[in-house]
């Protein structure tokens, strides 16, 4: 089931990337680029969403689950940070001819990726028992979100340097926008479902090995 | 209620005493203050004309104060760790929430003990002018300090009870006061006289848009964060 | 073009260098089960 997942999500991402490449192309051919930064924009946040809910999940439940999702849906969307601030910087360049700027987008996904990095570094270097570690990491996720929905209304509602103008002039470019919006929502849940089965399984090894 | 009070007087006084006593951080926290204002004055030694003066001003306050504050607020919670006095905190009727608040409160008052020193020798080495603003000054003062010290009181416990090193608290403390230092050094640009009130166009500034703004956003970060802080406080806590 | 290009590679390289990654901690899982099943084949 998850190989189908999988393969679908890779499948679809491939198309999208295809026809970026080719058909699909908003003039000047350089904002192709934003089929692959949009999706991964969206799944970037839409994982810190799953973060937030799995942190209240873990402190409200305690149940060791929650917080498998948490360290999972941490990674997914470090990944997903990444590609957003580094694609965010191509297209950029290509279009303005600067890499960066202090606008609220930019400044935003920028802290987004910090947000990220941080929870990680958390998740490694705290001492202590697992729960503990776990709990804090939990608080600061729970903590972090509280900056995240500025990503989210700046990219709305604000005038920025950020936002071009443009609009669909064929089929294939909506096409290739929305096959890859599915593809990457589809890869962040399968990234997800995947590492949390993953520690999942290991967690149960250790359990056994050290009870 | 009374209880609430009285919690909190005892810990506010005994962080505070203890401090004055010890003398230990606040002198570290006065000196490192000025440091980080001096070599920012002499990394700005080029650009000492009045057009950049209050950008690196404005600048090198702020990361006075977060630097210190950190010292401040690891202070607040290491010296539980010696005989246990962590312990007898929580042994006590207290709502942990209480003694968050107590701590914020220590904190606070430590970090506003610092800037009535070192703003003053940042505005004299960078040779700033406030001019009649002196309230709108001491607001954002308060207000930025009101918000490192409720994050930092927060991981300060969550970092510290594990006798982990401070530099784990700084990233922490740092990545979300990220959002709060927008408005924070906009307002102090404002004030020292590089920017008009009210700003357009596009850019992080601009966003903000006039002081006014930049206080409210003060403002409010500070109330969710002082808020959400003192709700997670006793889940941080708890062994 | 070339920008193009730096782009979508970008977003290949970075979401496969994630899976790499698990890809190395399930083999590194199956490893431990390998050895758990033969050391006590007893159990399991």
């Amino acid at each position: 089931m998850r190989r189908l997942l999988f393969a679908l999500a890779i499948g679809l991402l491939m198309v999208s990337t295809y026809l970026g490449l080719t058909t699909g192309q908003i003039a000047p051919v350089q904002r192709n680029i934003l089929y692959a930064h949009v999706p991964n924009a969206v799944c970037a946040l839409l994982c810190f969403v799953v973060l937030l809910i799995a942190s209240i999940g873990y402190l409200g439940n305690g149940r060791q689950g929650w917080d498998l999702v948490a360290i999972a849906s941490a990674e997914a969307g470090f990944v997903f940070a990444t590609i957003l601030n580094a694609t965010g910087m191509i297209f950029s360049r290509a279009e303005w001819n600067i890499w960066w700027t202090p606008s609220p987008r930019l400044v935003s996904s920028a802290i987004l990726w910090f947000l990220y990095a941080v929870y990680l570094i958390l998740r490694v270097s705290l001492p202590g028992s697992r729960h503990r570690n776990a709990r804090i990491c939990a608080v600061f996720g729970i903590i972090a979100f509280l900056d995240v929905p500025l990503v989210f209304i700046s990219a709305r509602f604000l005038p920025d340097i950020h936002r071009p103008n443009f609009s669909f002039d064929s089929g294939w470019q909506t096409a290739a926008l929305m096959l890859g919006m599915a593809g990457t929502v589809l890869l962040a849940g399968g990234l997800i479902w995947l590492r949390t089965s993953l520690l999942h399984s290991n967690l149960k090894l250790e359990e056994e090995l050290f009870p | 209620m009374k209880d609430f009070w009285l919690g909190l007087r005892a810990i506010v006084i005994k962080d505070i005493v203890v401090e004055l006593r010890a003398k230990q951080v606040l002198p570290t926290m006065i000196v490192l203050g000025m440091l980080i204002v001096f070599i920012l004055r002499m990394a700005s030694e080029s650009s000492s004309t009045s057009a950049g003066a209050p950008v690196m001003g404005a600048a090198a306050l702020w990361i006075a104060f977060l630097f210190s504050g950190l010292l401040a607020q690891e202070r607040s919670f290491a010296a539980e760790q010696q005989n246990g006095c962590i312990d007898g905190l929580l042994l006590a009727p207290l709502d942990p929430g209480t003694i968050y608040l107590a701590k914020l409160v220590a904190n606070v008052v430590m970090l506003s003990i610092f800037e009535l020193i070192v703003v003053p020798i940042g505005l004299i080495s960078f040779d700033l002018h406030v001019g009649g603003r002196w309230p709108q000054l001491l607001a954002v003062l308060l207000l930025g300090n009101l918000g490192i010290s409720s994050v930092g009181t927060l991981f300060s416990a969550a970092v510290q009870l594990t006798r982990t090193r401070g530099s784990l608290l700084s990233i922490v403390v740092l990545v979300i006061l990220m959002p709060m230092l927008i408005p924070a050094s906009f307002a102090l640009l404002v004030l020292f006289g590089a920017m008009p009130e009210q700003v357009g166009g596009t850019g992080s500034l601009a966003f903000v848009g006039s002081f006014r703004a930049a206080l409210g956003y003060l403002l409010a970060f500070d109330a969710v964060f002082v808020v959400a802080c003192w709700l997670l406080f006793p889940v941080v806590i708890q062994e | 073009m070339l920008y193009l290009l730096l782009g979508f590679s970008v977003v290949w390289v970075c979401h496969f260098a994630y899976l790499l990654v698990i890809d190395r901690q399930a083999r590194q899982l199956q490893c431990r089960l390998h050895a758990r099943a033969k050391a006590a084949p007893a159990d399991a």
